[in-house]
């Protein structure tokens, strides 16, 4: 996979301090009267790989969709590359990869039919696309499957085509909306690895996820959104010391012992879930004392993640 | 089409803001003004349109066998039923035999209802099902260049089978040779009609079942009245300004005259009508589509 990545721009005419690929200002969206995406600030720079968090409805993949120009903000301002998404539409899409959330595939075509057809929708043809649509079936491990109709292929393989697919414009920035939901944990390292490799190579991401393992082991940043709204952001690690400390205690107690532990330990943050409780703190050592008093079969002391950072935000109660 | 060669390395159309984001007041940011708004309608439309008509025309390759033969043959029973069941009791019919008369009626019908069906429930399917317009217009191609692929697409199967009617009308001796290619070329453009047509109702429903109303409802009724199987003189006087208005009368009629020689100067005033309204439905089609496309 050489050479797959347009190399950075190293051309005499790039600023010193590359500007933002994709620079958010009080982007707003709304639907009649629902606000989907009320006020977004943000800017992606290249080679980030940057993940959007948030419970169903959170306005994620309308946001994905104004970025690659299937909706249009109410207010605000969205550039991508530059351009205003509602001035010219064409010549950002034409540098984007788009996998949106619903595979929306050709099903009465095969595999390679489907690349061949799309890449004419970027004014491609012939012998140099063919070479590179026959790169990205080797690297998504799908070049046996090429002349399979797409219905008969698993989730798993559709999802790979959708993510070749994406790349066959040697886009400079990918739109990743939810790309492993639903797929086997297999394809879902397999998935993984070869968006690492893409990253390594200079390609920037943007990326949807209910998954806190992939926002994890892909982005460099997150953004946890809720409610239309950006509620956090920042690096993983630096979220996770910021709203959680290191390390949690989760135990099962009854809302009596919750207020003698609050009266003898005031200075936890605390979270309540049904029957469970969730004592955060910076050490370990911190919350060892609590253990052996409070403690039960149930309890577990063990090292924070940004999944509780994640319903620390936004709650722990279902949604929808 | 502004803008669609991709240059390989980004240039920065704007320079950078130095300071990181911040929100601006509500009213600032609603009164922000694009130095470029982008056109609508036909005049959006890129060559592009023909790689959407390339996938349509792709994919009924693949499955034309199931997708050809059907069509095909309904015209021929329409043919058997009419020309020869019916006309058998016909001696002449406006100066000619019914063969002759029923003819253009049934190619023109062919034409339409191909189309019609082609951007109504194919197009919905392409579009609602399959998301597939979504797929493409995530790329370079725009809302407008996917319906007016479509509206092609739908023409060119109108073009299809009037082609393969045209054979058979031609072996039973009643298509003037040379003219061939311009009864086919009007074909094609009430293709573009109805497919046009078919396209902004397409663009407007939420369910297949309104298009068993159009079809039913209008498509069926108004062919009644447009003169295919019948003199339009047979229509009662306050009814004749209706079926004159219907561009689909004065495609009839223009196929007729040119299949029984007898054209006149009235060719052009209906020819300009049905362009126009072709040109018309189409534009609102385009935007409409944009609109349901681009939310
Ligand atoms: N085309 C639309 N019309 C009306 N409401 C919409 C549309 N798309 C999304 N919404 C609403 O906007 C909100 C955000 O949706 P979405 O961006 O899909 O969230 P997420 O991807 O984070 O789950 C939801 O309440 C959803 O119902
Ligand atoms: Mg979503």
């Amino acid at each position: 996979m050489a050479n797959m990545m347009p190399q950075a721009a190293d051309n005499g005419r790039m600023p010193l301090i590359a500007p933002p690929l994709i620079e958010a200002r009080g982007v707003v969206k709304r639907y009649g009267s629902l606000t989907a995406v009320d006020g977004l600030d943000f800017a992606v720079m290249p080679r980030d790989f940057q993940g959007f968090l948030g419970p169903n409805g959170a306005g994620k993949t309308t946001l994905m969709k104004m970025i690659y120009c299937l909706a249009e903000p109410t207010e605000g301002t969205l550039r991508v590359f530059g351009i205003e998404v509602r001035e010219d539409p064409r010549r950002i899409k034409a540098r984007l990869g788009v996998v949106p959330q619903e595979n929306n595939l050709d099903p009465d075509l095969s595999v390679w039919d489907n690349l061949m057809i799309y890449c004419r929708y970027f004014g491609l043809r012939g012998p140099a696309v063919e070479r590179r649509a026959r790169e990205l079936l080797d690297f998504m491990e799908l070049w046996e499957r090429r002349d399979t109709i797409i219905m008969h292929l698993s989730g798993g393989m559709k999802r790979r085509l959708v993510i070749a697919r994406a790349l066959l414009n040697e886009p400079e920035v990918v739109v990743l909306d939810e790309p492993t939901t639903g797929l086997d944990p297999q394809v879902r390292h397999l998935i993984w690895d070869r968006l690492l490799e893409l990253r390594d190579q200079g390609l920037t991401f943007l990326l949807t996820t209910h998954y806190m393992e992939e926002a994890e082991n892909l982005c460099d940043s997150l953004n946890i959104m809720d409610h239309g709204h950006i509620i956090a952001a920042g690096r993983p690690l630096d979220l996770v010391r910021k709203h959680v400390g290191e390390f949690v205690l989760e135990m099962v107690a009854d809302p009596e012992l919750e207020a003698r532990i609050t009266r003898e330990h005031p200075d936890f943050s605390r979270q309540r879930s049904g029957q469970r409780l969730y004592l955060y703190a910076p050490t370990s050592e911190a919350l060892a004392p609590l253990v052996s008093v409070y403690g039960s079969r149930e309890s577990r002391l063990r090292p924070t993640s940004v999944e509780d950072v994640f319903l620390k935000l936004t709650g722990r109660e279902i949604r929808e | 089409m502004t803008s669609s060669a991709t240059p390989p390395h980004p240039s920065w159309p704007v320079p950078p803001p130095p300071a990181p984001p911040e929100r601006e007041p509500a009213e600032e940011r609603a009164a922000v003004e694009f130095a470029l708004r982008p056109p609508r309608g036909l005049t959006a439309v890129g060559r592009r349109f023909l790689q959407v008509w390339y996938r349509d025309a792709y994919v009924f390759r693949r499955l034309w066998k199931t997708n050809l033969l059907p069509p095909l043959i309904e015209p021929y029973l329409y043919l058997l039923a009419l020309g020869l069941g019916v006309g058998f009791y016909i001696s002449t019919i406006d100066g000619v035999d019914y063969l002759s008369f029923v003819a253009p009626g049934i190619l023109v019908t062919t034409s339409i209802l191909q189309a019609t069906f082609e951007c109504t429930y194919g197009s919905y399917f392409r579009m609602a099902f399959q998301s597939t317009f979504d797929a493409i217009v995530a790329t370079p191609v725009n809302p407008e260049e996917v319906s007016l692929g479509e509206i092609c697409w739908g023409a060119t199967r109108s073009l299809i089978n009037a082609g393969a009617l045209t054979v058979t009308l031609v072996i039973l001796g009643r298509v003037p040779l040379l003219w061939i290619p311009v009864i086919l070329a009007l074909q094609f453009v009430a293709g573009l009609h109805f497919g046009a047509l078919s396209l902004l109702i397409t663009s407007r429903v939420r369910q297949t079942e309104y298009f068993n109303f159009f079809l039913s409802g209008v498509v069926f009724p108004v062919q009644m009245l447009t003169g295919a199987f019948f003199p339009l003189s047979r229509i009662p006087d306050i009814l004749q300004p209706v079926a004159w208005a219907v561009p689909l009368t004065s495609m009839i009629d223009l196929t007729r005259g040119i299949m029984l020689d007898r054209l006149d100067w009235t060719a052009l005033p209906q020819l300009a009508y049905v362009l126009a309204t072709t040109v018309l439905f189409a534009e609102l089609a385009l935007r409409s589509m944009r609109r349901r496309l681009i939310a």
